[in-house]
């Protein structure tokens, strides 16, 4: 039980720290943050994720593609 | 904090050129994946078109209206028709004057034209934002696009994006991917709810948003229009057209009885209807108004389209009143 509370914890600093909201990795976080390979990765995939979603406001009458 | 302190200038700029060398991957991926758009069909089917002699040419309501096989029906059981739909749903003016040349450099044998349609079409000036080029307005981007920015208007904002998304992929094929993202989003809102009617663009009820709100907006519209000329890409349509010694006919398409009803027998519609006649006339440009022919609403798949059985019925009769191609085709 101990061991599951203390993987959420590490999870949820794990993913503040992803976003941004957390200045300092998590203890036995994989990656250095100066690593520009992972970083440049991670906001690229952000940005598609993004990209992706953004059509929402737009007018789709026809959709035969 | 320490761990902050190690972010440096470099870094940041190679963690940019990753970032932007993702986003450039996933331009190609989106081009590649996007190489068979319903635009890029139509333009495809039309490279193999070179027996067509007749060319319909037009928005949704020609493409889902204008059976070749029932207008022209083929010679030999395993032949062609004569005709050939080049029609693109969700096109205006200018979008069909770029299919209209791919037809023209592929169509050698091309005599007759028949372009179908519908309310203001003919005398709306045509202008874009960048956020309206999705779906199949894509051709814009591709086809011809210098030659096709003289025949509708931008801001200088939207005209710069045009210019960018054009050049990316990933921008110019955006509605592509949003579209597919968009059906998923209904698919998921569907769960649970009754069953929403659908045709071949969509859903059947979002298609009363192409009419006008109200009679009096319409005649209103009429009234304006009634002293407008034909807008540039119709006229260039024309052009283009008989300068190739090809016969053009307008067709005003077959319309619900509820459209025509509510709008077309409006005296502001028959005002602005004597006045495309005579825009038409002076063009040496036939004229067909085919917009009662079809006084059946069950003949129809949603507000403004035919279904595939009242499609047939449309395309047998315009074919008995074009008749051969040295017979006068149209004209009331």
């Amino acid at each position: 039980m101990g061991d599951a509370m203390n993987l959420l914890t590490w999870l949820t600093q794990f993913l503040e720290y992803l976003g941004g909201s957390r200045d300092n990795q998590p203890p036995g976080f994989p990656v250095a943050v100066a690593n520009p390979v992972f970083w440049g990765l991670w906001w690229g995939a952000l940005s598609l994720v993004i990209y992706i979603f953004c059509g929402q406001s737009s007018k789709f009458i026809y959709i035969d593609f | 904090m320490d761990q902050q302190a190690t972010i440096t200038g470099s870094r940041f700029l190679a963690t940019l050129m990753v970032c932007l060398a993702v986003l450039f991957a996933a331009s190609l991926a989106v081009k590649r994946l996007t190489a068979h758009t319903v635009s890029r069909r139509l333009l495809a089917e039309t490279q193999e078109a070179s027996y067509a002699q007749i060319i319909a040419l037009g928005n949704s309501l020609m493409r889902s209206g204008f059976v070749p096989d029932a207008f022209a029906p083929p010679a030999a059981p395993q032949s062609n028709s004569p005709a050939f739909n080049l029609a693109l749903g969700a096109s205006t003016p200018p979008e069909q004057l770029l299919l209209l040349r791919a037809g023209l450099r592929a169509m050698p044998k091309a005599r007759l034209l028949l372009y179908g349609f519908y309310d203001f079409q003919l005398t709306d000036p045509v202008s874009f934002a960048s956020a309206d080029l999705i779906g199949n307005h894509d051709i814009l981007y591709y086809q011809e696009p210098e030659f096709a920015r003289r025949f509708y208007q931008m801001s200088r904002y939207d005209a710069a994006a045009f210019e960018i998304d054009r050049r990316l992929g990933i921008l110019s094929e955006r509605g592509a991917v949003w579209g597919k993202v968009e059906l998923v989003r209904r698919a998921i809102s569907q769960q649970g709810m009754p069953t929403e009617a659908r045709n071949q663009f969509g859903r059947a009820a979002d298609f009363t948003l192409l009419e006008a709100k109200s009679r009096d907006e319409f005649e209103q519209h009429c009234a304006a229009a009634s002293q407008a000329p034909l807008n540039a890409p119709a006229a260039e349509i024309i052009s283009e057209a008989q300068q190739k010694g090809i016969r053009v006919v307008f067709i005003v398409m077959p319309l619900p009885p509820r459209h025509v009803r509510l709008f077309y027998d409006a005296p502001a519609w028959a005002s602005y209807q004597r006045h495309i006649r005579q825009l038409l006339g002076a063009s040496n440009v036939a004229y067909l108004d085919a917009s009662r022919w079809i006084p059946d609403a069950a003949k129809f798949g949603d507000a403004l389209h035919l279904s595939p059985g009242g499609a047939e019925e449309f395309s047998r009769r315009l074919g008995q009143s074009c008749g051969d191609l040295t017979r006068s085709c149209g004209g009331e």
